[in-house]
């Protein structure tokens, strides 16, 4: 506060002016600087140039604020007014302090200072003023002028201006594109031709043209047309993308439109299910001992949702021949769905709504727990499973179908060979439980012996003898062992019988039943009413099937097991000779030791089939070509060279490379008929189409060529290797040879 | 009187004058008597620096060339006749020759040349042919810096890449396709070389790439492999054989595929043949026959004329190649031996792999060598299994060639899905043995680059070269038939020549400058030759560098300058 009033007018009267010379300064420099930037760089990127503007001027408005102090107004006084004899510094002194002299200054300056009419306001600095409103008027004139030089504007647009009336412009383009209603992708727009879709989108293009036509078609490159409806300034068509293609515009009154080469629509293809087993982890699981459920756990996914799934439960029951096969169909529902069940990130797709994500989930865990009891398995039985699942595509959904899993309930008997097959053989096939049965039938016939007449037992005693002797004679051809026929033998063997009969000792009766054997009597009198018969049988295949010691049978098996082997046939040689005699009782410890023995055989040993090679033996010139020869004569061989698929496209990518003269006569059409007749086997036919338009509408462009060759080199043939002569020698080569020859001619 | 006395005369009286002047100094006198004296004798080396004898080989010029390093530069004898090629980045000052030629007519005495750096250009090497007898080499920038490509590849074939690459330990090469496709890939060995191979496809040109991959996956090179694939020729054959066996079957179809012209007579009984074509055996048919394949057994029903029309064909031009499947007879062995193979029965057939005779990727099958012992003296290998026994030879007879083969199942390439390594062994030695009747083809530049002479050499008088772009160029060809091409635009050219056409590829300037310097220094390397003289040893004076001096006076001036300021304490001479 200055001590009086009139000071202070003056004072704030000198921060107007200054203000206002400030503002007026830098103000219309600044406006019309972001003027210009709106003009040339876009409203949003002038951002930043019109806050420094505001800076500037906010800082020029603080500078000139500030600058007025009391110092500085007494300057200005001082320098207005002579009178004031330079003291006006002490009007803004307190009174108070000062001495007497000071004091009585003080007063006549501000007597003089009020009769005086001194402006401390600075004078408007015109030459400033006038330099920045020009340089407001020249940028406000270029930001004006901006529009006609279009150094930001689009290049296409550009080259249309260029060249004048050559080209339609392509004024708007709008591609709306709305997938299949089961994808649950949103509509979308583009603003190009090319674009990707779904398979099976509507696609409804949008355009407008400068000039207009008269009428404007899509090509496309399968042939198909669609012609494009006006309505008023813009054209429009709608299609179904069933597959990928390539278009073009064609134009009717109107010249081609600028960017004319081929554009490109693809279709992407809804993809078949993907089934996960998390449970079992092994196509074969056997059952285990208590195993009351068996627990199935399965992960699908679909790229845009899974409809349904179904498990397919077939038991098979039964063994050999006699198998039965019952089937079922479960439809499961999705248990608590995975963490990434989130709906399919398909560019600007929008989540699916919660609802229709739980109808059909993206990703879904399907779980089940098989009721093994329900399902009626028993041992020797397989259960089957397999998951089906379909997803929503339509008209026809996707199907997908897991493998197969196998959840077995292990025979009694059955060893483990999965794997193996092929390399490994078990040695005995099912036919060696035989000997069991023949002990099952001993002991039924020693159980019935009471009411059996004597002649009856021994008769069934006999039988069973003979089924023994075919067992018999069945492992020794594993062995090698002579066949025999039971006519033959019979004699002798009843002879040998009764001298070896004291071997039957006391100590066989030791033997007892198995528990096991209740199962299964299915055996008895089918096989023991007809025994001649079945015997005959066997000594029919002894007879013709085999002959004397086979050295490939002989070798299959190694020593140890062919002892094995040997003793079980000297116990089943034992028990024939007391079954024949009638006397069961007594063969039956040799029938379980031949079982004992047959069984170790079965358990300790496979065969190990040794893989060698064809060898065969040096022909017999003597016997050669010694047989009918009639009718024998010359033949002519037709043998036809390779009929080369992809030639079109070899003789293409060939003359491709005959320099740009060459360009004009090129065979496309053959080359084009190849490309559509092979379009579906090909990984990119569309963009081999595509180059190849772009080389048929500029020949000379050298990269479009290349491009295309290129593009090309996966699809040549590969010819079978080519030879050729080596170079003719010249003279002195040919002189050379000739005199290499005389000289060796001359050396014999 | 010299100016070097008459600056001496002027030092000496100015030392004279500063030392009268210190006389009567108050403090450091000595010190500052010493100080002038040793300043002025400074000044006068700084102004007349001492000279230095140095030795120096008189007869030999060292020449630097673009490359040299600066330590190679550093490390140089400062007294050698030392000149700097166009290229050449240096601090010293060197005597720069615009090229080798007016350097060695500036230094006419020069009789042997020392190379430092990268290698002579290509322009050099003529001038320094025969004096260059020692190369120290600048090493190589990382990269590929050998490149090694078949000069005519046959189409369908399999053909081979080889090369080495320099800094690329741990990482990779790999041969693209025109597609961009990964066709081959080796990590290089110890040395850097490496192999690819990779099949041809039609006649026409067509370039591959080969990219250098560093051990952590970037690619540290790449350059174009230009391949010009050449069409075959329609051979005749004759083939006759005792009975078909897969061999010939494999053997035949391979002759279909490929365009062969295959006449063939199959025993299959006896008095029963198959037949294809005439299979005649007349001098007259055997005239356009280019080869003929026969095996053991076939020879045995050859009766005396037609086996003189055989030979006779053969010492006209014909090829023949016996096929031994199995024993020989012991007449055939005789007829054998005169064609100059002495066949003898030997050990059981022995197995061989030709996995990298024919660089197969993966292992291929087994094949089998015959059980025989073969005496060729003369004979030139043919084949050579990876064991290195030999299967099959060749040898000249008259103008003809007769050639005895061993590998009875190659066919089992084929079967083993290496068809193309079938086609191209047979195709091989179909080539190597039929009748000389191809012409010879002109010589192409082989690392034709972007404004540097490529040279062509048996051309003829109408030869052109076609660009990319279907500019053409005359080719003016000397009277050796050669003639050069300045190519100015990169990419494949084509030598017309009559109705020929044959595509070559030229690189860009900047492309593969490993490869170039690669090539620059062996082409130097092959320049080198053994010292014809010993070396004329000469001495030559050099003057010390002034800088040292000068320092050591401004050194002692300054000093000076402390001691004979107005020190406070000695104000009474300033008052």
């Amino acid at each position: 506060m200055s001590p009086d009033p009139r000071l202070d007018r003056l004072r704030s009267a000198a921060v107007r002016r200054r203000l206002a010379i400030a503002l007026l300064g830098t103000a219309p420099p600044s406006l019309a600087a972001v003027a210009l930037a709106a003009r040339s760089i876009g409203t949003a990127a002038a951002t930043p140039v019109c806050l420094a503007a505001l800076a500037v001027v906010a800082a020029a408005a603080w500078r000139a604020w500030r600058g007025v102090d009391d110092a500085w107004l007494a300057r200005r006084l001082d320098a207005a007014e002579p009178q004031l004899d330079d003291s006006s510094a002490l009007l803004f002194r307190d009174a108070a302090a000062l001495s007497e002299l000071q004091r009585l200054q003080r007063a006549r300056v501000l007597a003089r200072l009020a009769a005086s009419d001194a402006d401390p306001r600075p004078a408007w600095p015109r030459p400033l003023l006038l330099a920045s409103s020009a340089l407001a008027l020249v940028l406000s004139i270029v930001a004006l002028a901006w529009r006609p030089h279009a150094a930001g504007t689009d290049t296409a647009e550009r080259e249309a201006a260029s060249r004048g009336g050559d080209s339609t412009a392509l004024a708007q383009v709008r591609l709306d594109i709305e997938a299949p209603a089961y994808t649950k992708i949103a509509a979308r727009t583009e603003a190009t031709l090319d674009a990707k879709a779904p398979q099976g989108s509507r696609l409804r293009w949008t355009l407008r043209f400068d000039p207009q036509p008269q009428a404007a078609t899509l090509t496309f490159h399968d042939g198909s047309r669609l012609a494009l409806v006006r309505d008023g300034a813009s054209w429009s068509g709608e299609r179904v993308l069933a597959s990928s293609t390539l278009y073009r515009i064609e134009l009717e009154g109107a010249p081609p439109p600028a960017d004319d080469r081929l554009h490109r629509l693809d279709a992407i293809a809804d993809r078949a299910p993907d089934v996960r087993v998390l449970e079992p982890e092994k196509t074969l699981t056997l059952l285990e001992a208590q195993q009351k459920t068996w627990n199935l756990a399965f992960e699908a996914s679909d790229d845009h949702g899974i409809a349904s799934a179904e498990l397919q439960i077939t038991l098979a029951q039964g063994g050999g021949e006699n198998v039965t096969f019952k089937e079922q169909t479960i439809v499961l529902t999705p248990v608590s769905p995975g963490p990434s069940s989130a709906p399919q990130a398909v560019a600007s797709a929008p989540a699916a709504p919660a609802g229709s994500e739980e109808e059909s989930p993206v990703v879904a865990r399907y779980a089940y727990g098989l009721d093994l009891a329900a399902l009626g398995i028993a041992m020797g039985d397989d259960v089957i499973v397999r998951l089906v699942v379909a997803d929503n595509r339509q008209p026809e959904p996707n199907v997908t179908r897991s493998a197969s899993f196998i959840l077995r309930w292990p025979a009694k008997a059955s060893s483990d060979s999965a794997g193996l097959e092929g390399i490994v053989q078990k040695t005995m096939p099912a036919y060696f439980r035989s000997q069991r049965q023949i002990i099952i039938d001993s002991e039924a016939l020693l159980a019935e012996k009471a009411g059996l007449g004597e002649d009856a037992f021994l008769s069934r005693s006999d039988a069973i003898g003979v089924d023994q002797k075919i067992l018999r004679l069945r492992y020794g051809q594993f062995l090698g062992e002579e066949s025999e026929t039971h006519a033959q033998h019979a004699q002798a063997e009843e002879q040998t019988a009764h001298s070896a009969g004291e071997h039957a000792d006391g100590a066989s009766q030791g033997h007892e039943e198995e528990p096991a054997h209740g199962a299964a009597d299915a055996h008895d009198h089918a096989a023991s009413d007809t025994p001649a018969k079945f015997g005959q049988e066997g000594d029919v295949v002894a007879e013709f099937g085999h002959v004397h010691d086979i050295a490939e049978a002989a070798t299959l098996l190694d020593a140890e097991t062919k002892a094995t082997l040997k003793s079980a046939l000297a116990e089943m040689w034992q028990a024939e000779l007391h079954l024949r005699q009638g006397r069961p009782d007594e063969a039956l410890p040799y029938e379980h030791r031949a079982l004992e023995f047959i069984k170790q055989v079965q358990q300790s040993t496979r065969i190990y089939l040794a893989r060698v090679g064809l060898e065969l033996p040096p022909p017999d010139e003597a016997r050669r070509l010694s047989g009918e020869r009639k009718g024998l004569q010359d033949r002519v061989g037709s043998l036809a060279a390779a009929s080369g698929d992809g030639a079109p496209i070899a003789q293409l990518w060939q003359s491709l490379a005959g320099g740009a003269s060459a360009a004009g006569t090129l065979d496309w059409s053959a080359a084009e008929a190849w490309l559509h007749a092979h379009e579906s086997d090909l990984p990119d036919a569309l963009a081999v189409l595509a180059a190849i338009d772009r080389v048929r509408r500029d020949p000379a462009c050298l990269e479009c060529r290349t491009s295309l060759r290129d593009l090309l080199w996966p699809l040549l043939p590969t010819p079978a290797a080519a030879s050729a002569p080596r170079a003719a020698p010249n003279a002195a080569g040919r002189a050379y040879l000739d005199a290499l020859q005389a000289g060796a001619g001359g050396g014999r | 009187m010299s100016p070097a006395l008459l600056v001496a005369v002027a030092i000496a009286a100015a030392a004279l004058v500063g030392v009268v002047r210190s006389r009567h100094a108050l403090r450091y006198r000595a010190a500052r008597i010493g100080l002038q004296l040793a300043a002025a004798v400074l000044l006068y080396l700084c102004l007349f620096p001492p000279s230095t004898r140095e030795e120096f080989a008189a007869d030999e010029l060292v020449v630097l060339t673009p490359g040299a390093t600066a330590a190679q530069i550093a490390a140089l004898p400062l007294a050698a006749n030392t000149v700097a090629l166009p290229g050449v980045e240096a601090e010293r000052a060197l005597e720069r020759v615009p090229d080798l030629g007016t350097a060695l007519r500036r230094h006419v005495d020069a009789r042997r040349l020392r190379i430092v750096g990268g290698g002579l250009p290509s322009r050099d090497r003529d001038a320094a042919r025969g004096l260059v007898v020692a190369f120290d080499a600048a090493p190589l920038p990382r990269g590929l810096v050998e490149l090694d490509l078949p000069h005519v590849v046959r189409a369908g074939s399999a053909w081979r890449v080889a090369g080495r690459a320099e800094g690329l330990a741990g990482g990779r090469v790999e041969l693209r396709d025109p597609s961009g496709a990964v066709v081959a890939a080796q990590a290089p060995d110890a040395q850097g070389r490496f192999s690819l191979q990779a099949v041809a496809k039609g006649e026409g040109a067509a370039s591959f790439v080969l990219d250098a991959l560093g051990a952590d996956g970037t690619r540290v090179d790449s350059m174009a492999v230009p391949l010009a694939v050449q069409a075959g020729a329609p051979l005749k054959i004759l083939l006759l054989a005792g009975a078909p066996d897969p061999e010939l079957k494999y053997l035949r179809r391979w002759a279909a595929d490929a365009g062969l012209a295959l006449d063939s007579r199959l025993g299959l009984s006896e008095g029963v043949v198959l037949t294809e074509g005439a299979a005649a055996l007349d001098a007259e048919a055997l005239r356009s026959v280019d080869l003929a394949v026969l095996d053991e057994r076939s020879w045995n029903a050859l009766d005396a004329g037609a086996k003189q029309a055989l030979i006779g064909a053969v010492r006209d031009g014909l090829g023949l190649l016996l096929r031994a499947t199995g024993p020989i007879p012991e007449p055939v062995a005789a007829d054998w031996a005169d064609l100059g193979y002495r066949v003898q029965a030997a050990a059981p057939a022995a197995a061989v792999k030709l996995d990298r005779a024919l660089g197969l990727d993966e292992a291929g099958p087994a094949l089998a060598r015959g059980a025989l012992a073969v005496d060729a003296p003369d004979a030139a290998p043919l084949l050579r299994a990876d064991d290195g026994s030999t299967l099959g030879w060749s040898r000249n007879l008259g103008r003809g060639r007769v050639a005895l083969w061993l590998l009875a199942d190659s066919y089992r390439l084929s079967l083993a899905g290496a068809a193309p390594a079938f086609g191209t062994l047979w195709s091989e030695v179909f080539a190597n043995l039929a009748r000389a009747r191809g012409e010879i083809p002109p010589s192409l530049p082989q690392a034709a680059r972007v404004d540097e002479r490529a040279v062509f050499c048996a051309v003829a008088t109408d030869a052109a070269v076609e660009t990319e772009a279907g500019a053409h160029s005359q080719l003016i060809a000397d009277a050796a038939g050669c003639a050069a091409y300045w190519p100015d635009a990169p990419g494949w050219h084509t030598l017309l020549s009559g109705d020929r056409r044959w595509p070559f590829h030229v690189r860009a300037r900047d492309e593969a400058r490993a490869l170039a310097a690669g090539e620059t220094q062996r082409a130097t390397r092959a320049l080198l030759v053994a010292a014809s003289s010993p070396v004329e040893p000469a001495a030559r004076s050099r003057p010390l560098p002034r800088w040292p001096f000068f320092l050591a006076w401004l050194a002692l001036v300054a000093l000076l300058w402390w001691l004979e300021r107005d020190a406070p304490g000695d104000s009474s001479r300033s008052a």
